[in-house]
């Protein structure tokens, strides 16, 4: 009985000690770490294929393609993009790498942005006025026929953003949107937002009966939304720098900022309601976000300062959360990608600086 | 040999501390060196990456070579832009394992053949040697492998501060453990003192040595334990000290009851003999008297000697009545205030006849003394005194009767030139029947219960008899009694 009691205490500390050092011991439980010791050095081999760490994501890089001096602008089909090269917009064929003129005869002096209908069949582009270059128009081109057809004056402000293949969304500098349907008829949409006052709603999007834009709130940029049954603009998000509607409209990947801090910006994913539903990146800079045709991926351009985080061009996949890099030599800021109609191709420009030149240079990043 | 408390509580205390602080030790120093390795693997992963995106996005863009040739033809250039860029060593290897880039072709290429084929089977490896790291990773293209990076960096600084951190916990971890041994080892010297002087306490009171005070002066438990020990050994002495008394009383009982019995033993013997003898001499004379009854001179001295044997038998009983009921009862004794020389008066002259008779004189010289009692028993007292002196006096010799009042106390003597009483009697001569009496009473005619029964009564009345001497000059016995002053009443 004795020397039972007497050696109960050795076991019970050995025992804590067992469990304290199971407990606190070496976190890596990594079978795919593999230690060879040789005299004088050690080799550590960490097979990354069994972590799963890289390349085994679907999305990859087939090839980059770098086009000089052009803007990309929009993509006519899956191989056709237009771009802009010397104010003429060009339709570029990759498969060719042939280019041609979108209009033959211009009407116009000098040719700048263009979108595409989401069907392919009609463009939307802008041009100037030969009498003053400063007087913008917007010009409906359908495609097939090669028929143009003047929209009246576009303001410098606005986005053009195809509501459906037959209504194109703009602004206008009196603070009011319009949509402009393919014969050209512009019919003003009907909202209320005092707190607009001149200011231009820019990014205005829609999906569904149900608009967006940026607005104002106390000085600040804000994310708005109305409908045509409730047209008074509530305020869904606030500290919202950009914005892009997901294509069935169920999402928004917005860059938030909390003004007058130097807190990272974040890209987040918000529901239609406002609802967030996760971040997707941080960074110093953020480009606007755009999401693929199908809204199964996010593109986006990010550069953090310092050593660690994210810098380059990044696509989100939706569906699994993984963020991929693209290239790090791409970070467009300016203006958002533009993905080819079957998602297999992002179009971006960026000016890039070699010593004192600057150089527009249009990415092509075609995805396997 | 068994440890006593004072080494075990400390040595226990101390395996307790060196196990501790070398798990600690153990614990905060793995935890470094994994920290360590994560991070330098995490920034060297991130490198790698940076290093594979910046070589793949050069491959992907423009003209489409295959990858043994893009290495080949671009391996320099990049190896030295990402030698700026990572502020590393950077080598570039092809799929093959050909060395195609490297930032600082002078130096000194170690050998890294091992980690190489490793990296060309698609993983990452790195070499650590001394103080210096080589991290060799793949880099994957689109169209299969394009090549190995290797980077080159230094631990250094990490070795530096991992033995620092070592060197310390040491360090620390020694004095810690010195002091907590220190002030543990005090801690538990002082309890186990105090258990030792209870212990102490305890063995002194199995000895029969009790505590006075509670050996510890603290409050806690050791402090109430020292109390209740303290207490216990007082119920304890007490109750020993009961046990003797209780023995020592039953002792005592013994010792009267068998005194007592022996002395009873005594008493019948002495008894039935004293009664015997006159009986005897009684039953004699009357067969004489059966067989020669018409002898005149034979009836009168018959008579003569029945009377004189039955007044002595007479005398028998009735003392030793008396002395029995002064033994068993207090008698109801009726005091009064007695003028000593008044009754001395009157005995001396109610015996003097008798005194004559034996041709003997009598002195008296008295003193005016009360004193307090029966009457009868002083009368009692004085007759037996000088009824003795009477009778064991010589022929023509004298008795003086004297008394006299010294303080508080009246003493009578009186005194004989009668036969000497050997010194070894003087002990027993007030113990009834005792063998002197017996000698002396069969030649004088008493009963030997005289003196014993003067002796009792004198003590009834407050007083002693004693016998003051006895020599070839005289024999004297006094009696003496508290003086009474008539004031006090």
């Amino acid at each position: 009985m004795m020397k039972r009691h007497k050696l109960l205490p050795p076991v019970i500390g050995v025992m804590m000690a067992g469990a304290l050092l199971a407990g606190c011991g070496s976190p890596q439980s990594n079978a795919s770490r593999e230690v060879i010791d040789k005299p004088g050095k050690q080799i550590t081999v960490i097979d990354t294929a069994a972590e799963g760490r890289k390349n085994t994501g679907e999305i990859q890089v087939e090839q980059i393609e770098k086009l000089k001096d052009v803007y990309g602008r929009t993509w006519l089909s899956d191989h056709e993009a237009i771009v802009e090269r010397n104010h003429v917009l060009m339709i570029h064929d990759f498969a060719s790498n042939i280019e041609r003129k979108l209009t033959e005869n211009p009407a116009t002096a000098g040719q700048y942005l263009a979108a595409a209908s989401p069907d392919g069949e009609h463009v939307f582009f802008t041009g100037g006025n030969p009498k003053d270059k400063y007087d913008i128009g917007g010009y409906l081109l359908d495609a097939a026929s090669g028929t143009v057809t003047k929209t009246g004056a576009f303001s410098m402000l606005s986005d053009m953003f195809w509501a459906d293949p037959q209504h194109v969304l703009v602004s206008t500098d009196d603070s009011k949107l319009q949509l402009i349907d393919l014969q050209g008829k512009r019919t003003p949409v009907q909202f209320s937002d005092p707190e607009l006052s001149d200011n231009v709603p820019r990014m205005a999007s829609k999906a569904g009966d149900r608009y967006y834009y940026l607005g104002v709130h106390e000085g600040y940029t804000v994310l708005k939304s109305f409908t045509a049954s409730a047209p008074e603009a509530q305020t869904i998000q606030e500290g919202v720098v950009t914005f892009s509607l997901s294509p069935d409209g169920s999402a928004i990947a917005l860059e938030k900022r909390e003004w007058n801090t130097t807190k990272d910006a974040e890209l987040q994913l918000i529901d239609a309601s406002g609802k967030k539903l996760g971040t997707v990146a941080k960074g110093t800079l953020l480009g606007r976000p755009s999401w693929s045709p199908d809204g199964s991926k996010i593109a986006f351009s990010v550069y953090t300062e310092g050593e660690q985080g994210m810098k380059g061009m990044y696509v989100f996949d939706k569906a699994s959360g993984k963020t991929t890099p693209l290239s790090t030599e791409i970070q467009a800021y300016d203006s958002p990608a533009v993905w080819s109609p079957d998602g297999k191709s992002l179009m971006v420009y960026q000016t890039v600086y070699e010593g004192e030149n600057s150089n527009n240079v249009t990415y092509v990043v075609h995805l396997k | 040999m068994s440890l006593g408390l004072k080494w075990k509580f400390p040595l226990f205390l101390a395996v307790l501390l060196v196990f501790t602080t070398s798990v600690l030790s153990w614990l905060v120093l793995s935890g470094i060196k994994t920290n360590q390795r994560e991070q330098m693997e995490e920034s060297l992963q991130r490198q790698a990456d940076v290093a594979e995106m910046r070589v793949k996005q050069d491959y992907l863009t423009g003209e489409r070579l295959k990858p043994v040739d893009f290495m080949g033809k671009q391996g320099q250039e990049l190896s030295v832009d990402l030698g700026i860029s990572t502020n590393m060593r950077v080598i570039l290897y092809d799929a093959k394992g050909q060395e195609v880039g490297n930032s600082l072709p002078l130096a000194e290429k170690p050998d890294v053949g091992d980690a190489l084929s490793y990296a060309l089977k698609g993983k990452i490896a790195y070499i650590t040697e001394a103080d210096s790291l080589i991290y060799l990773a793949p880099m994957q293209g689109p169209d299969g492998m394009l090549g190995v990076v290797q980077l080159h960096t230094s631990l250094k600084s990490q070795h530096e501060f991992y033995n620092r951190m070592a060197y310390r916990l040491v360090w620390t971890g020694g004095i810690v453990l010195l002091l907590s041994f220190i002030l543990g080892f005090i801690y538990v010297y002082r309890q186990v003192r105090d258990i030792v002087k209870l212990k102490a306490e305890a063995d002194r009171i199995s000895r029969g040595e009790y505590p006075e005070r509670s050996p510890l002066r603290r409050k806690d438990e050791l402090g109430q334990l020292g109390t209740g020990i303290l207490h216990m050994s007082r119920d304890i002495k007490g109750h020993m000290a009961a046990l003797q008394e209780e023995k020592h009383h039953l002792q005592l009982a013994v010792e009267k009851l068998q005194a007592l019995e022996q002395q009873q033993k005594q008493f019948i013997n002495n008894v039935s003999h004293e009664f015997k003898t006159p009986l005897t001499s009684i039953q004699a004379y009357t067969d004489l008297l059966g067989m020669y009854g018409d002898d005149p001179q034979l009836i009168e001295e018959a008579r003569s000697a029945i009377a004189k044997e039955s007044e002595r038998l007479y005398q028998l009983v009735e003392d030793v009545l008396r002395l029995s009921l002064l033994e068993k009862y207090d008698f109801e004794s009726q005091a009064e205030e007695v003028e000593l020389a008044d009754l001395l008066q009157d005995v001396v002259s109610r015996i003097s006849a008798k005194a004559t008779k034996y041709d003997l004189t009598i002195q008296t010289d008295f003193v005016p003394a009360r004193v307090w009692g029966d009457r009868d028993h002083f009368i009692h007292i004085f007759m037996n005194l000088l009824d003795n002196a009477i009778k064991y006096n010589q022929p023509g010799g004298r008795i003086v009767i004297q008394s006299r009042v010294s303080g508080d106390e009246v003493s009578v003597s009186v005194r004989n030139t009668g036969r000497i009483i050997p010194r070894e009697w003087w002990a027993h001569l007030f113990e009834p029947f005792s063998t002197l009496h017996q000698d002396r009473a069969r030649s004088t005619g008493g009963t030997g219960l005289g003196l014993p029964l003067a002796s009792q009564l004198a003590e009834k009345q407050g007083g002693r008899l004693e016998l003051v001497r006895s020599d070839a000059e005289e024999t004297e016995f006094t009696v003496s009694f508290p003086r009474h002053s008539s004031r006090e009443n």
